[in-house]
């Protein structure tokens, strides 16, 4: 699996995957995006347009069925399904199974649920806080027969904050703390939101119902302090709507605070310091910040794990320049983001310093600049991970290259990804990586390194991924060999069948020559001389139909091979054949001819016979 | 309510925690999904018959389908998406765009839920098994993990 760079890309590969999908009959798959409203930018359908058999894609959205938005874009749908309000019988089921069962008494009266949906127009967001107001007056006792509700949503939250403002809980600070909420843009932790507010953070450590009832409290790990946040995004919108300048001014608060990051350095203000700044308007302050080494340096500190945040400042300064159209600021914007991206450390820099989670993500952004630079840095630093002993973490550096994997446009320093994965050839992943990025010849070498060991499934399947067929053959009669060696006698010789069938396939004289060679060599020095004396006849006769320019200067170089193995009689047969086959070449290739005499006079040389040389040579 | 679904997604997280490591932003992900699905999977739910039942239809009737579920915010999209595929016991892809505080900015990344769901579906995930040059077939496993 690779994971490419781009956002696009990632949408393609993913369009590719799903359409690629088998389910099996009878069974379903549902792939389900929720709000897509609310991703950071909106995207076309990343679907194929016709899915695969038992694929179901259900998107959600913000839409009232009209209107034109930019999120609905680019996406076909076979079907739209509108979730209206809550009608009578829904709102019926709620009081059901609300809470303990406070309200069951309720859904039996049809006129308290006809007023309930009258109050609350049946929105679900609306009913679940009423039907919480109702179950606390159940819980106290109280007796009500009407619903005392405003109407519409708005004047509920109006209503809402009127009573935490009138309501006091000594030392905390509440509609402050709500105000900051409703305008937060992300996560923001109990120790910052205390430091805006300028209060002791233990005061918010036990929020009463009155203000928690609205948040999402939480927790980012076991033993981290506690995060808030509204409950729903239409929350905060109102609240901030019902707070109107108290709202406005949390949010000059917060930003002055974010303005201070030197000091405190927290991660709110660090993530999103430049954000507000965009949305506020304030461009000369974010140009400032984006030039800012300081906050690059701090940010790439704080997260480590998140090197492209570092980046941000300068695309919010290149939008915010574009919206002015200040051309000298988009210059100097663009020039500041590519500064930032060259001067970023390399993985192996980042790993000096300790920070293993920092180097592992510069090398999946060097993948995603150049796969070739990518792949060297993933083994590179899996190869320093390996040698310090932290095998774990060597094993990410492949997992990750495994998933980031681009194929490289052009081959480049195999025998370096060769020597490092010849060390890590130990490790699970090895394998997977060398199948991904090496190529024919070096795939070879690691296949007869594990052959060697006795890794017979791993040495197989790597040297029957080899692209060339000539290649191939010839690796796999020497891995036969070695099985030999180990006394594996028996899948010895399918594997010698194996590679013969496809030698002898070889269309091209050279290929054949080339495949057969590695066979021969491995009989010879088996000791099964016979077998390859055989096997040099077989090779002999099926050359000599074959065309001269095709099979002159192969079989010389067979009969080097020969000659250098003291198979001399086989190296005689294969000359002679050269020297018939040479004289039919034409002066068309001329070049050939003699090239191949001249060889073919180095090898009598070689076995002897220096007059056939010189006959040759004249 | 299938807990087969659910141990679908949490197979799935242990997995992606194999292949990319525990703290990978992938991994944060959809650790912070699962646990969103589980909140959702344990809270009465309150069935919406006419979207739930063209929803099911629409599943049971055809061979595929791309549908779009809408409704303004505060209708209970994601809450009647959540329980409805929970309730269907099949395989599930899931990503919720959220800027929900406990995502921290990523699950409102599309470019993040494009490689989520890629990886979910990847054969070296195990999940599907790459079938002679014919595609990635779901296995049974995937289908039904329990």
């Amino acid at each position: 699996m690779t994971l490419p760079e781009t956002q696009e890309e990632r949408a393609n590969l993913l369009k590719e995957t799903v359409a690629s999908l088998k389910v099996p009959n009878g069974e379903k798959l549902l792939i389900l995006l929720d709000g897509i409203d609310e991703a950071d930018e909106p995207f076309p359908s990343p679907f194929p347009d016709q899915l695969p058999e038992g694929v179901f894609v259900v998107v959600s959205a913000r839409w009232d069925g009209q209107s034109e938005m930019p999120y609905l874009r680019g996406w076909n749908f076979d079907a739209q399904v509108e979730l209206g309000l809550m009608d009578e019988r829904e709102i019926v089921d709620w009081l059901k199974v609300y809470g303990n069962g406070e309200l069951a008494g309720l859904a039996k009266d049809d006129e308290f649920v006809m007023k309930l949906k009258r109050a609350t127009n049946g929105l679900p967001l609306f009913l679940r806080f009423v039907l919480e107001d109702l179950a606390e007056k159940v819980r106290q006792g109280e007796m009500f027969g009407e619903i005392e509700v405003p109407q519409g949503f708005s004047a509920y939250i109006r209503e809402q904050v009127s009573r935490i403002v009138a309501s006091s809980w000594d030392g905390i600070p509440l509609t402050d703390l709500l105000a900051l909420l409703s305008v937060a843009k992300g996560a923001i932790r109990q120790d910052e939101v205390a430091q805006v507010l300028g209060t002791p953070s233990e005061t918010l450590s036990h929020l009463p119902n009155i203000i928690a009832r609205w948040l999402r409290i939480g927790k980012l790990k076991e033993g981290d302090g506690q995060i808030f946040s509204f409950v729903h995004p239409l929350l905060a919108m109102e609240f901030a709507k019902a707070m109107g300048e108290k709202a406005q001014d949390a949010e000059m608060r917060l930003m002055s605070w974010c303005e201070r990051w030197r000091e405190h350095k927290s991660e709110y203000a660090l993530r999103y310091f430049d954000e507000h700044l965009k949305d506020a308007g304030e461009r000369e302050k974010l140009w400032q910040l984006a030039m800012d080494d300081e906050w690059a340096n701090l940010r790439a500190e704080v997260f480590p794990d998140e090197p492209e945040l570092t980046l941000k400042t300068a695309r919010l300064g290149l939008d915010a320049a574009v919206e002015v159209e200040d051309a000298a600021m988009m210059a100097r914007m663009l020039l500041r983001h590519v500064k930032l991206l060259a001067g970023q450390e390399s993985p192996t820099e980042a790993l000096r310093r300790g920070k293993v989670e920092r180097a592992l993500k510069l090398a999946e952004l060097a993948m995603e600049r150049d796969a070739t630079v990518g792949i060297d840095w993933h083994l590179i630093l899996a190869w320093n991970f390996y040698r310090r002993g932290e095998i774990e973490n060597a094993r990410r550096a492949l997992r990750q290259l495994l998933q980031t994997y681009r194929k490289e446009s052009i081959v480049s320093r195999q025998n370096l990804k060769t020597q490092i994965l010849l060390h890590l050839r130990d490790l699970p992943e090895a394998f997977d990586v060398a199948m991904l990025t090496l190529h024919d010849q070096n795939k070879g070498n690691l296949a007869l390194t594990w052959a060697k060991e006795g890794k017979w499934e791993k040495a197989l399947k790597l040297a029957r991924s080899m692209e060339h067929t000539f290649n191939r053959a010839k690796v796999l009669s020497e891995i036969a060999a070695e099985m030999v060696k180990a006394g594996m006698v028996d899948e010895a010789e399918k594997l010698f069948a194996e590679a013969e069938q496809i030698a002898m396939a070889e269309q091209e004289g050279w290929a054949l020559v080339h495949a057969m060679e590695a066979l021969i060599k491995a009989f010879w020095e088996l000791g099964w001389k016979k077998r390859a004396k055989g096997l040099v006849d077989k090779v002999i006769k099926a050359l000599r139909k074959r065309k001269a320019v095709d099979v002159a200067e192969p079989l010389s170089v067979l009969a080097e091979t020969l000659a250098e193995l003291g198979e001399t009689t086989g190296a005689e047969k294969c000359l002679k054949l050269v020297e018939l086959k040479a004289k039919t070449i034409g002066n068309d290739y001329l070049c050939l001819r003699l090239s191949t005499l001249r060889h073919a006079s180095t090898v009598w040389v070689k076995l002897g016979q220096r007059d056939k040389a010189e006959q040759n040579l004249k | 309510m299938s807990m087969g679904t659910m141990k679908w997604l949490e197979t799935t997280q242990r997995i992606l925690k194999e292949h990319l490591g525990s703290d990978h932003a992938i991994v944060q992900l959809h650790r912070q999904t699962v646990s969103f699905v589980s909140a959702v999977h344990g809270a009465p739910f309150v069935p919406r018959h006419s979207a739930q039942r063209v929803l099911s239809q629409i599943v049971s009737e055809n061979s595929s389908a791309t549908v779009l579920l809408y409704a303004p915010a505060g209708f209970g999209k994601t809450t009647l998406l959540s329980n409805w595929a929970l309730s269907l016991d099949c395989a599930l892809a899931v990503h919720f765009f959220s800027r929900a505080p406990e995502f921290f900015g990523l699950a409102s990344n599309p470019s993040f839920a494009f490689a989520t769901l890629s990886l979910k579906f990847s054969p070296s995930n195990k999940f599907g098994t790459r079938g002679e040059g014919r595609g990635t077939r779901i296995s049974k496993a995937f289908l039904n993990s329990d």
